[in-house]
């Protein structure tokens, strides 16, 4: 923790500067709460609320988990048709490039009526923002194998599936964490998002709840929960990819360390 | 299949390979009718002008690619040379998700032989070829020289009776090249395996190999061959050595010009 601290200096001393700007402004300029809460109003909300915004956090937690595992799941095995089979690649990818046109709140209000109010309408539209940055990026990763190292391992008489797995699987894994740490951000956004167009728990909907009411300290203390969610969820997706990757991880470590001495 | 145990190194003939290579509106000729006998247990280089494909006829010879025309015997025998052959590619091509260790094992993973058996067998290669106590780098923390020492045990690990290497110290400064010049001579002889090696350095042809087969420009086929008959080690200041070298040069000089 103290660690982070040092590494993040400048962020947090940006951060608590706009914090006191922001509540001495509200303070001076007598701006209502119900308008603009100040920061400490929302950490005091966000702490004495902590059960309600907990209980609805997890149900966006596990939106996102979902829509993580079906968009995840569905994303690698595009990547492996379009990269294993160039006519359906030349069918499926300009249709996928052309989904991304589709802005996802056109289509989510579709999704409420078709997967109703629980868990999986949201589970879908987080499914839909992520597999396309887990596509791009796997294919990505497939292609990053050189034809040398193909020609070492054909001369070695080894099978497409042994290739798959001495090699590409594992060149393509670092592209790959990069596609799913781009497709959790999103996907926070994608589950609150689905919550705000109909929903019967989860922060998005708190927040909708928490707006009508002019409740708008609710509203900052549900944004900072999801903030807080968002950067726990990166976090726990970068610890796993630093034990994945630890090959990675050791040598760029050394490197700093070189580059140091 | 000659694998693990040892047997009598084999003998290659290469006759009249011819390779083509489709472009648009038609194909150039790569290989054009390339001879080369090769015996058992020797070393023979092939040089050439750049881009003449000699990269081309080592993948023939690996089978990688098939040839358009020719056929190649190994010990008089036709067939697909995989499992007598292993080839070693230009760039090192060590995986960086493996330790050097992990790395050196590929062909017996890829085998299916036990992989602690395996660790073991390279482990004292490791030691012999200057690398004990690197087992657990991984590549990226290797300098250029140990590298290419560890691909080379790699190949050697593939327990094949003829090794194709293609230029395997092209990449490296000329000091570490002329140290594992040595090295190289040195593990070739211990091990007794046929070697072909392809490379641009004609010092180096002269150094390691019994024949060298000078390829013409492209369309390649033998333009020269030359037999090596100064006991080993040669001496890079040999007078001999040095006028082999300039006859070999001029003729190359001559080939750049025809191309």
């Amino acid at each position: 923790m103290l660690k982070l601290l040092k590494e993040y200096t400048g962020a947090f001393l940006l951060l608590a500067l706009f914090l006191l700007l922001w509540e001495v402004g509200v303070r001076l300029f007598n701006v209502p709460f119900y308008i603009l809460p100040t920061p400490s109003r929302i950490l005091l909300v966000f702490f004495s609320n902590l059960p309600l915004l907990l209980s609805h956090g997890s149900m966006t937690i596990l939106e996102v988990a979902m829509g993580m595992l079906i968009g995840g799941a569905g994303g690698i095995v595009l990547a492996l048709i379009i990269f294993y089979s160039p006519s359906l690649e030349r069918a499926v990818y300009p249709l996928i490039i052309a989904s991304q046109m589709i802005p996802i709140f056109a289509i989510a209000p579709l999704l409420v009526v078709w997967f109703g109010y629980g868990l999986w309408s949201k589970a879908t539209v987080a499914a839909l923002i992520v597999f396309f940055p887990i596509v791009v990026n796997a294919v990505d990763g497939l292609r990053s194998v050189s034809g040398e190292t193909i020609d070492l391992l054909r001369s070695l008489h080894a099978s497409e599936w042994q290739i798959f797995r001495v090699v590409r699987l594992p060149a393509s894994l670092p592209s790959f964490f990069s596609g799913l740490k781009i497709g959790i951000t999103l996907s926070v956004v994608g589950a609150t998002i689905g919550e705000w167009i109909g929903a019967k728990k989860g922060l998005g909907y708190l927040m909708i709840q928490s707006n009508a009411l002019l409740r708008i300290d609710l509203v900052f203390a549900s944004i900072l929960t999801l903030s807080l969610l968002g950067l726990f969820l990166f976090g726990a997706l970068r610890i796993i990819e630093q034990h994945v990757l630890r090959w990675r991880t050791r040598v760029e470590v050394n490197k700093t360390l070189r580059v140091k001495q | 299949m000659a694998r693990g145990i040892s047997v009598m190194p084999i003998a290659i003939a290469v006759e009249a390979i011819g390779k083509f290579f489709p472009i648009t509106g038609g194909r150039i000729p790569v290989l054009d009718r390339v001879s080369i006998d090769i015996m058992g247990g020797s070393w023979a280089t092939i040089i050439g002008p750049s881009g003449c494909g000699k990269t081309t006829f080592l993948k023939i010879m690996a089978g990688l690619l098939q040839p358009d025309s020719g056929r190649i015997l190994t010990d008089a025998r036709e067939g697909d040379p995989r499992g007598l052959i292993a080839y070693m590619p230009q760039s090192d091509t060590l995986l960086p998700w493996r330790t050097a260790l992990d790395n050196a094992i590929l062909a017996s993973e890829i085998e299916g032989r036990p992989r602690e058996e395996a660790r073991a067998k390279a482990k004292r290669l490791f030691a012999r070829f200057g690398l004990a106590g690197f087992e657990a780098l991984y590549p990226a923390e290797l300098s250029g020289g140990m590298r290419q020492r560890l691909a080379l045990i790699r190949t050697f690990l593939a327990h094949r009776e003829v090794l194709l290497l293609d230029e395997p110290l092209g990449s490296l400064d000329a000091l570490t090249r002329a140290t594992l010049q040595d090295w190289l001579l040195s593990v070739w002889e211990e091990l007794g395996k046929t070697i072909l090696l392809v490379t641009h350095d004609v010092e180096e042809a002269i150094l390691l190999s019994d024949r060298i087969h000078l390829l013409s420009a492209r369309p390649a086929h033998v333009r020269k061959e030359f037999t090596v008959e100064f006991p080993r080690p040669r001496s890079r200041t040999a007078e001999p050595l040095v006028k082999l070298k300039g006859e070999i040069l001029d003729l190359i000089h001559a080939e750049a010009f025809n191309a």
